[in-house]
């Protein structure tokens, strides 16, 4: 684009030319510094300013004060859920990447033929055909105090009443965490795979390699920056979200976004945008430990 | 050093016959995908400690076969015995084999010495000892300098040594090469044979050695064994193989030979004698074969260094005599290959001193007459 844009004034004097050249390359840039900046600075920005405001219970104070750190830091429930939400990362990065390992393997390695594996992964995206918000619904029938599992296990004899621990509690916010993001797990890893040499496999056979070891020498190191990848996935979405806590704990169940949520519909901007810092802060961490662990630049 | 420690192992044992190892027999190997088969019915002997190259256009089965041996590829039929045990159900681990893979499949991840140490990883062997070990396995192929090297930052020829050296480790009685040195540059490839041929020797095991070159086939191996579809066409020694192509394919893929058809006149003591193409009349040794029918029609073969070119009208009394035009001159270094054609025969190879050529070149579409005595041609089987 730059070199047909440069070629009608090169005809021009020299400096010209290149102030047009110049130019080309700033417009170039400009829209998606334009949409970066917009959509991703500035508000980022004002959260960081507004958290340092004072607030009243009708009223946002421009200040520069630290109160809204403080009492964050200080108080043991915002630890607490911090933690918490730290935990919800933990399982559901734990249990994404078991099950987001083996399909992608039973995908790359198992599945033999191109076409079987578009197939196989369309079917993969079939929960996505609907919003979050209904798929996390549609569990409430199946988990439910007369849901589909409570009868069949009763059904069955397993059980005399209802497991209360099903629906409305951490063990479905993970449920549904694993359910919502364990593709954004497949797809990094596959990619992965399939980038593996077949020939390596034999080469680790012919080294006399088990298949249990040829799993954790060859293939699980050269899947490390897909694991990475699909790891930062999961451990971002989790650590932002409020609705499926939200939803699948009942009400009981607390995070970052959840707390984030309550202040805001209380009308607590400053200590929300505190809150969103810190937790920013944490994620960002995060990533940066797990992009310090493994270089990904070979896979981009 | 290793090399001495191996050649003394090997020492020790006494009995030089003994000391070699590798003996490998096929039995009407077979390998069958869905309905093609891709080795039909192969039966084949390998002498411990030979050298044998698989030579054949791609596709003819050299590899699955290969392959086959190495315990990449299941056997579809018959038996394969390495040093009289039946090894066609054993993993490739288990079999005395090694593999040398065409791309080396060297693990990324892994520096040079742990690539090296990678089975003695797998058997549990101590980080220092193994590494100890690898390293002595790298210095055999001189690659001790590039021990912490990654294999990205390798050149192919120094790939390939890592690669060598990982399946030595194995201590194998038989290595396997997936045509190892289809991805040198030349002189690499001339160098990197000498270096095989080396440690073969050395090492006194047998290497079984994939190809579609028949030079490097030439040079390596104690056997050459030609496919062609799934079948063995001929197996011998390079000299038998080059002198004595059995079929037109094998003449023609072995080169140097120029594959004429003819119909057969008749049958005189050791001689045949036979018309065409054109009007040519040729005499060949009848050798081996069993008398062919006078009015059949045969191949036979001429080597192209030993024909004789002069113009049309000098005085010879050769008998074998053909009269062709010239089609091109292809200047080779030592040798100027010319390309002569006539009625019925394309492509007939005279390959002359490049001295002698240029004292009286030939012009294109000059007609010219080959001439050359019945020994240096031979009778072709069908098949």
């Amino acid at each position: 684009m730059s070199a047909t844009d440069a070629i009608p004034s090169a005809k021009g004097p020299k400096g010209l030319a290149r102030l047009g050249a110049e130019a080309v390359s700033w417009l170039q840039a400009a829209p998606l510094t334009l949409v970066l900046g917009l959509f991703l600075i500035f508000p980022i920005v004002t959260i960081v300013i507004v958290s340092f405001w004072d607030y009243s219970e009708y009223a946002l104070i421009p200040d520069v004060i630290l109160d809204n750190y403080t009492y964050l830091l200080s108080s043991p429930v915002t630890w607490s859920i911090f933690l918490s939400t730290l935990g919800y990362a933990a399982a559901s990065w734990v249990l994404t990447l078991l099950i987001g390992f083996t399909v992608a393997y039973f995908l790359a390695f198992h599945v033999r033929t191109l076409t079987w594996q578009i197939v196989l992964f369309m079917v993969c995206t079939i929960p996505f055909w609907t919003s979050n918000v209904i798929r996390m619904i549609s569990w409430i029938p199946v988990l439910g105090r007369n849901g589909l599992v409570n009868q069949g296990l009763m059904g069955v004899g397993i059980i005399d009443h209802p497991l209360e621990f099903l629906l409305f509690s951490d063990f479905a916010v993970i449920l549904a965490f694993v359910h919502l993001y364990t593709l954004f797990m497949v797809v990094p890893i596959f990619n992965s795979m399939m980038r593996i040499d077949r020939s390596l496999l034999e080469a680790a056979a012919d080294q006399g390699a088990s298949a249990w070891q040829t799993l954790w020498s060859v293939i699980v190191p050269l899947c490390r920056p897909g694991i990475v990848i699909g790891s930062i996935f999961v451990v971002t979405l989790v650590m932002g979200d409020f609705i499926t806590v939200r939803l699948m704990s009942g009400g009981q169940g607390a995070s970052v976004g959840v707390m984030m949520n309550n202040e805001i519909s209380l009308l607590q901007y400053p200590a929300a945008a505190a809150d969103a810092v810190v937790l920013l802060a944490v994620v960002l961490l995060m990533v940066f430990g797990m992009l310090k662990a493994v270089d990904i630049r070979r896979e981009l | 050093m290793v090399s001495g420690a191996m050649v003394g192992e090997v020492m020790t044992t006494g009995d030089e016959a003994l000391s070699k190892r590798g003996a490998v027999e096929l039995v009407s190997v077979t390998k069958r995908y869905g309905g093609t088969t891709a080795v039909d019915a192969i039966t084949l002997k390998i002498p411990a400690g030979g050298y044998c190259c698989l030579l054949g256009p791609s596709g003819c089965g050299k590899s699955s076969t290969l392959r086959m041996i190495a315990g990449h590829e299941t056997i579809s039929d018959g038996d394969l015995i390495v040093d009289g045990q039946n090894i066609g159900d054993q993993p490739p681990a288990k079999r005395g084999t090694a593999m040398m893979f065409q791309d080396y499949a060297l693990f990324p991840h892994l520096d040079c010495v742990d690539n090296v140490a990678f089975s003695l990883r797998m058997r549990g062997v101590g980080k220092t000892e193994r590494r100890a070990k690898a390293r002595e396995m790298l210095a055999l192929v001189h690659m001790e300098a590039f021990a912490q090297r990654m294999p990205a930052q390798l050149s192919g020829g120094q790939q390939q040594r890592i690669a060598l050296a990982r399946a030595l480790l194995t201590n194998p009685h038989v290595l396997l090469l997936d045509e190892p040195l289809s991805a040198l540059d030349p002189f690499l490839r001339v160098k990197m044979r000498a270096e095989l041929r080396r440690l073969q020797r050395e090492l006194g095991i047998t290497f079984i050695h994939v190809t579609h070159s028949q030079e490097e086939a030439m040079a390596l191996a104690d056997l050459v064994v030609v496919m062609e579809d799934g079948h063995i066409r001929q197996a011998g020694t390079p000299r038998d193989v080059f002198n004595h192509p059995r079929t037109p394919f094998i003449a023609r893929f072995i080169g140097g030979h120029n594959v004429v058809p003819a119909k057969v006149e008749a049958v005189e003591g050791g001689l045949v004698r036979l018309s065409g193409p054109g009007t040519g009349h040729f005499t060949v040794p009848l050798g081996s074969h069993v008398p062919p029918a006078a009015g059949g029609s045969m191949h036979f073969a001429v080597r192209g260094d030993r024909v004789a070119l002069a113009r049309p009208g000098v005085g010879d009394a050769s008998p074998n005599q053909l009269t062709a035009r010239a089609t091109g001159a292809e200047y080779n270094g030592q040798t100027v290959r010319l390309t002569l054609s006539a009625e019925g025969l394309e492509d007939f190879v005279v390959l002359m001193d490049e001295a002698a050529y240029h004292a009286d070149p030939i012009e294109d579409g000059a007609t010219v007459r080959a001439s050359w005595t019945p020994e240096v041609s031979h009778l072709l089987d069908v098949q």
